[in-house]
């Protein structure tokens, strides 16, 4: 279990050292994006993977967090 | 710039070139060996091991018949009389812009660039008899009581050649048919392109033995090929494809391919058709069609099964890049220069992107607006990101923003660009296309290197104009690097595009002139948010 959250943990960070250049790339193309909760998702995914003691609680609560991310998540306002 | 930043830009061209560049394979293929080969192996091995005697008899054939001329209005064929391509000169294809010298291949070295054999009972076949007609060749001959006719004929208006044989059981027992095509090419290579050569000469020519089995292209670089043996799979065509030019075949029934060198700097491409039996009083017809010409899709739709997949699109963003290439020739009847189609389609992009971009822009002005909020609520909540969460969402519901839907409609986006820089990369339509001025050919890069010296330029300022996305007052080190990143990163892109075709850096220059026009009229659009003219506005609507 413990490796496994180390693995999860390093594709979080992986995606976060990527996410820089796709980010540049949209902006090159004029098309800037922006996270859509001041905590990002990835940042999110760290905190629960290292606090939560359940791995499937925080792999759970990640997913949900990632649908709520996309257009078809909950609204704000 | 950190080390970490200099890893994740580093990281950003490996990705880059891993996407332009066609890719060598890491592990040399499988060889079969003997126990394990299955009864169609064997029967072309052993039709193979006919074959040996074989080019003795073909010598002596081919001395009775001298080469032929078959000519439309595309192409001109050199021909033996056994149908093989000894010459090629593509009519409407130049050697370099502003020539008037066509495109010519001399196959006379490898005695030809296809060579068909076919086998009664594993007996090679020898015509003995040869006429022609005005626009096809015939060659006859009768085998142990089987009489066959090959007709070799050039089709009208297209870059396709048609090799009909007709056989007809005239005894009295069944007999077995087989044939072998062998294409051969000659290339000259000294070793496997490295990352290097494809860092400074991405635009180089790479040579391929080319595949399209179960609606995808396989292929191999002849740089690194060694021998390889596809069974198993049914193949639609196969040949050489080069970055613009595809020399190949669309056989019928294929049983197993392979692709080896066998000489220094000459590699083949081995099909063998799946055996066919002739029952007595009855014919059987074997139909392969050669395709010696460009890769452009319409002359490549003429010969079907699919060959215009041959341009290598890629699977998934290959409809949008075909939708792309379409808009482009579409823009190009208008106004033929291709280098104002490019402009035009880049403009035409933006203008259906616009709405996504305008709401990402309005999400993100409001969000810098409350970017001392939040990082107050940060501060706060630190250790609670639940809590914190939520007190960011009253906080977006009591400041009205909402940031759209993340960063995913943006992402939508991606396969966009990814289509348009195929169209301009690999389209055969820009190879000798002039722009105005120094850039003759849209297809190499520019001479002088004014267009990606300004595209950086433009890149930079686009990038300083560009609001940087809110962080909600964190400063990390994630933070940090996309800072770094934002700031070197036009740098880094103008240097890869210093050798990259200059119809991709118009497109580059076009976008970032285009998108610094957005983001200056977005800035003037969305000034109406900022507090100070809030204030105003107030003040205004009060007196009123």
């Amino acid at each position: 279990m413990k490796g496994l959250r180390k693995l999860f943990l390093g594709l979080v960070k992986s995606y976060q050292w990527i996410s820089p250049l796709w980010q540049w790339f949209m902006r090159a193309h004029g098309a800037p994006c922006q996270c859509k909760f001041a905590v990002s998702c990835s940042e999110y995914a760290v905190f629960e993977l290292k606090t939560n003691p359940q791995l499937h609680h925080a792999l759970g609560r990640i997913a949900f967090r990632l649908w709520n991310c996309s257009p078809w998540g909950k609204s704000i306002n | 710039m950190d080390f970490r930043t200099a890893i994740a830009m580093a990281l950003i061209v490996l990705i880059y070139f891993y996407f332009f560049s066609p890719q060598v394979p890491v592990n040399p293929p499988e060889q079969p060996n003997d126990s394990q080969t299955t009864q169609p192996q064997r029967n072309e091995i052993k039709a193979l091991g006919t074959l040996e005697e074989a080019p003795a008899l073909l010598n002596e054939t081919k001395e009775k018949w001298a080469d032929q001329v078959l000519e439309n209005e595309k192409i001109r064929l050199e021909i033996s009389a056994l149908g093989e391509i000894q010459k090629l000169l593509l009519k409407d294809y130049f050697e370099a812009p502003q020539s008037s010298d066509p495109m010519k291949w001399d196959f006379r070295k490898t005695q030809g660039f296809n060579r068909q054999l076919s086998f009664i009972d594993q007996r090679l076949v020898r015509w003995t008899s040869f006429s022609r007609e005005a626009q096809s060749l015939h060659l006859r001959t009768k085998v142990d009581g089987i009489e066959i006719h090959r007709q070799i004929s050039l089709q009208p208006d297209s870059y396709i050649i048609e090799i009909v044989d007709e056989f007809s059981n005239l005894g009295d027992r069944s007999q077995s048919l087989s044939q072998v095509v062998h294409l051969k090419r000659e290339y000259p290579v000294q070793e496997s392109p490295g990352f290097l050569e494809r860092l400074l000469q991405p635009q180089a020519d790479f040579e391929q033995a080319v595949w399209f089995s179960e609606g995808s292209l396989d292929y191999e670089l002849l740089a690194s090929v060694s021998q390889k043996k596809i069974e198993g799979k049914p193949i639609a065509w196969a040949g050489f494809s080069s970055k613009y030019f595809f020399f190949g075949v669309i056989p019928e029934w294929v049983d197993s391919m392979g692709i080896g060198q066998i000489q220094p700097n000459l590699f083949e491409e081995r099909i063998g058709l799946r055996e066919i039996q002739i029952p007595p009083s009855e014919k059987r017809t074997a139909r392969l069609v050669y395709y010696l010409g460009p890769k452009e899709i319409s002359e490549l739709e003429k010969a079907g099964h699919r060959l215009e997949r041959v341009i290598d699109y890629g699977n998934w963003i290959g409809p949008i890049s075909r939708l792309l290439l379409a808009v482009l020739r579409f823009f190009y009847d208008i106004i033929p220069n291709f280098g104002v189609g490019i402009i035009l389609l880049t403009l035409l992009v933006k203008l259906v992107l616009f709405p996504l971009s305008y709401k990402a822009a309005v999400s993100m002005k409001k969000l810098s607006l409350v970017q001392p909020k939040m990082k107050e609520i940060r501060d706060k909540f630190k250790s609670n990101p639940q809590r914190m969460q939520s007190e960011m969402m009253a906080l977006y519901r009591s400041e009205k923003v909402n940031p759209v839907g993340g960063c995913l409609p943006m992402l939508l986006q991606m396969p966009i660009f990814f289509a348009l820089y195929r169209v301009f990369f690999t389209s055969i339509e820009m190879r000798q296309q002039p722009f105005f001025g120094w850039i003759t050919d849209l297809s190499q890069h520019d001479p002088y290197f004014i267009t990606p010296v300004c595209m950086t330029g433009l890149m930079y300022l686009q990038q300083k104009l560009t609001p940087l996305p809110s962080t909600g007052g964190e400063e990390n080190e994630a933070v940090r690097i996309q800072k770094a990143m934002f700031k070197w990163m036009p740098f880094i892109f103008g240097a890869v595009m210093i050798f990259l075709p200059a119809g991709l850096t118009l497109y580059f220059l076009v976008n970032a002139l285009l998108s610094i026009i957005q983001q200056l009229y977005l800035n003037k659009k969305l000034s109406y948010l900022l507090p100070e003219n809030q204030r105003e506005l107030k003040q205004a609507n009060g007196n009123a």
